[in-house]
């Protein structure tokens, strides 16, 4: 641990931290918010006379509207800290000067992560006091308040290190903190509908687990375990480890993702991806089983919630930094390059689809085992998964062989997309798609889709041939 | 012309060799097929116009940059291979440059020299060497903000030597300086260059680098037109030498004589004679001589010492990639 305490770069940012004076007024207007919560709770709470049981529900209350409040302002805070990190040095034209010393690439985002980790811990500390004057109430335990602010922190930690990957990708520091806030709400949206679902549908928790929120209320109002398999567990040790594996696979991708001349090929991210997904998976469809025993539904809802996952992930599989000599051995030997076994798990994008395709086979695996379901009824939802992604694989590969940028390739896939959304939603406005397979998996669409990976392929070959002879040239050199 | 010098024929340890380097920015040629090598306690001038390639050259060296072919030895280490220990062995002092401004001068130095692993009991003398060799001492705990922008480049100078690294990389250390600091870093440089540092140093201003520099190499285009020793390239060349004449008697008298001895490039200017003559000290003695015996009174006559610029403007075209 010493090595993490001992990071010159927490250090430098410690020191210029105390004394900006952002912090000395963060943390009264921090503690002001609370304190209005507070005196609003404790003003409702006072009814006509005193009872001790309507006092501990609303200490409970109050205390929910705290970590509700805390989780909106350290949320921010935390977000706005990480999308700020690498863009603000690329600014001030420090960073190369970061990135030549000897400070491994991990070092570099553990240093700003443990910046703005301590900042929210401190944060959270002086609002301490506001927070113990709720066991006045009564109602509460110290572990209702612990877990809650373990729960809190986690979910913190991962938000602070996407924000922070997400610096590492953007240009400026505006642009950085816009994305970071964008993605932020889009993902306290998902989590708020996940959450939601779990009252309709107790059987959803394994999926549902992530939500900080949810776990937080069930912890103060209804203590729940987690029952995987017919075993119960505390539902704790199950968030811990979906957020540290999250939050090591972010440090891994922020790590691959500072190392922009691609000098050392990391295979954690992929490693750590794959075993996330299928944890995640294995827990959701483990607890789900325990509810109830497998349905052919249960099945096809899976499925068509990775079909979902993929639609939107798709594209980010075949991005990706190449370095001049990967581009000039890809362009030579684009089949051996994409399905490259010896590169399959390091961050080498011509392989991303290929990854894909066996993240998509174990999970498949993981969900056919977990809830016990007949392999011939996996394999034809897998078989559709197939022929849905197939055509955008050809796209993606057509694309990188006529050494189109990425965003090319991004924006491309959008309008595939939306083309594809437009024509099914128009082919089945009589209302007879129930599902996304039955949305998207018609002859219409699939049509056009196919249609348009052979039209980019045909377009992808000519420009290659046209740009392979001074390609061939540099890399004979 | 000169082509790229071979130091392992003189049994000199090359410190920082390239070998057929290009680097393509899309498709942009920013360095083309760049051989080099420079030996160790050598300070190599690196010249060009802007947009020449020196600082991608440069880049590539610092391991900011991967080349597209070609190879690169930084003490032998291959720097796609191995950046830790590369970087670890170089200093690197980029044309521009941040400072974090609400550090003391000595908690920069202190940041850094912890994140080149100097052990704490030895940093705190260190950063007082280095302070004193770019005379920062009186700064030390002032804050970075309040200096002026000489200060802060000797600031990023005395970061670049805190590890005592064997190679240094200078790109345009004296830009956008005013003449007196921009004679600090020059003093400075020749503090190094007793050190017994290797250097690199990037300027298109080539007076900065005529006082100090062992060797020179001129880009332009991205190709290395010429590098070796500045006297070898001269005679490699093969330059004329002007020299300059005075004379009680006419000066236009004089000017018909040398025309008719051949001379060209004759120019009056200020109450001299300036005229181009041969490298030969020999012949520019028979030149005096025959003067002499003609009967002209000649009160000086001398070679003047020419300067970078001449020789870059010979060699170059002026052009840039």
């Amino acid at each position: 641990m010493k090595f993490l305490w001992e990071n010159p770069l927490l250090i430098k940012e410690l020191r210029e931290e105390v004394r900006s004076r952002k912090i000395f007024f963060l943390v009264p207007a921090y503690i002001a918010i609370l304190a209005t919560v507070a005196l609003i709770a404790v003003g409702n709470s006072t009814g006509t006379g005193f009872n001790p049981l309507t006092l501990a529900g609303n200490a409970r209350l109050t205390l929910f509207s705290f970590i509700i409040t805390i989780s909106i302002l350290l949320g921010l805070i935390a977000l706005v800290l990480g999308a700020s990190s690498f863009t603000t040095e690329r600014e001030k034209a420090t960073y190369e000067l970061l990135e030549l010393t000897p400070l491994s690439y991990t070092a570099l985002v553990l240093g700003k992560f443990l910046h703005a980790m301590v900042i929210v811990l401190l944060i959270l500390l002086s609002s301490l006091p506001v927070i113990s004057t709720l066991f006045f109430m009564g109602g509460l335990t110290y572990s209702d308040v612990f877990l809650s602010f373990f729960y809190l922190l986690l979910f913190l930690s991962a938000m602070t290190l996407g924000a922070i990957c997400i610096s590492i990708l953007a240009n400026g520091t505006i642009i950085s903190i816009i994305l970071a806030l964008g993605v932020g709400v889009a993902i306290s949206i998902l989590f708020g509908i996940v959450s939601g679902s779990v009252f309709r549908q107790p059987a959803q928790l394994g999926f549902a687990v992530l939500s900080p929120w949810l776990v937080t209320w069930q912890q103060i109002f209804q203590p729940t375990s987690l029952k995987l398999a017919g075993v119960i567990f505390p539902v704790w040790p199950v968030y811990l480890l979906l957020y540290s594996l999250l939050t090591l696979l972010l440090l891994a991708w922020a790590r691959n993702a500072l190392d922009s001349r691609k000098l050392e090929r990391n295979p954690w991210p992929r490693l750590l991806g794959l075993v996330f997904v299928n944890v995640y998976v294995a827990i959701g469809c483990l607890c789900s089983r325990s509810y109830a025993p497998f349905t052919a539904r249960d099945l096809q809802d899976s499925y068509q919630v990775l079909m979902f996952v993929v639609l939107v992930s798709l594209p980010f599989f075949c991005l990706g930094g190449l370095n001049d000599r990967d581009r000039a051995r890809f362009e030579r030997q684009p089949l051996l390059e994409s399905l490259h076994p010896g590169r399959l798990c390091t961050n080498y994008s011509p392989t991303g689809l290929l990854f894909l395709a066996v993240l998509l086979l174990t999970v498949s695996i993981n969900i056919t085992i977990c809830m016990s379901a007949p392999w011939r009824l996996s394999l034809v939802y897998f078989k559709n998964l197939m022929i849905w992604i197939l055509p955008w694989v050809l796209i993606f590969a057509a694309q990188r062989l006529s050494g189109a940028h990425a965003r090319t390739l991004f924006v491309t896939y959008l309008l595939t997309a939306l083309l594809c959304t437009l024509v099914a939603a128009f082919r089945q406005s009589s209302g007879a798609a129930k599902t996304i397979f039955d949305f998207y998996l018609n002859t219409t669409v699939l049509s056009i889709l196919y249609g348009f990976s052979a039209f980019y392929f045909i377009i992808g070959r000519i420009h290659y041939k046209r740009k392979k002879e001074p390609v061939h040239a540099i890399a004979a050199n | 012309m000169a082509g790229p010098r071979s130091w392992w024929n003189d049994g000199v340890r090359p410190m920082i060799e390239l070998k057929g380097v290009t680097k393509m920015y899309g498709d942009l040629k920013a360095v083309d097929n760049l051989s080099l090598q420079i030996a160790e306690g050598e300070i190599f001038g690196f010249i060009g116009p802007n947009g020449a390639g020196k600082t991608t050259t440069i880049k590539m060296l610092a391991t900011l940059l991967v080349p597209t072919s070609g190879s690169i030895r930084i003490a032998g280490i291959n720097p796609e291979e191995e950046p830790r220990a590369v970087r670890s062995t170089i200093g690197y002092m980029p044309d521009s440059f941040g400072v974090y401004p609400d550090l003391a001068v000595w908690e920069y130095l202190d940041f850094f020299g912890a994140a080149y692993q100097i052990p704490p009991n030895k940093r705190n003398g260190l950063i007082d060497d280095v302070l004193e060799l770019t005379d920062l001492t009186a700064k030390k705990y002032d804050l970075v903000e309040a200096l002026s922008r000489g200060m802060k480049q000797r600031l990023c100078l005395a970061k670049t030597l805190l590890h005592d690294p064997a190679i240094l990389l200078l790109d345009e250390p004296a830009s956008g300086l005013d003449p007196r600091a921009r004679i600090e870093i020059r003093e400075l440089l020749k503090e190094l260059k007793k050190m017994k540092k290797t250097i690199l140093i990037s300027s298109h201003i080539l007076s900065e680098l005529s006082d100090f520099c062992t060797s020179i190499g001129i880009i332009e285009k991205g190709r290395l037109i010429v590098s070796g020793l500045i006297s070898e390239i001269e005679s490699g060349i093969n330059l004329s030498r002007p020299y300059r004449l005075t004379s009680i008697d006419p000066l236009p008298l004089i000017e018909t004589f040398l025309r008719s001895k051949g001379i060209t490039q004759l120019d009056q200017t200020d109450g001299f004679l300036q005229f181009a003559c041969s490298q030969n000290v020999e012949e520019a003695a028979a030149l005096l001589s025959s003067l002499v015996t003609a009967g002209f009174r000649i009160t000086s006559f001398q070679p003047v010492s020419r300067n970078l610029e001449d020789l870059f403007m010979r060699i170059t075209k002026g052009e840039v990639s």
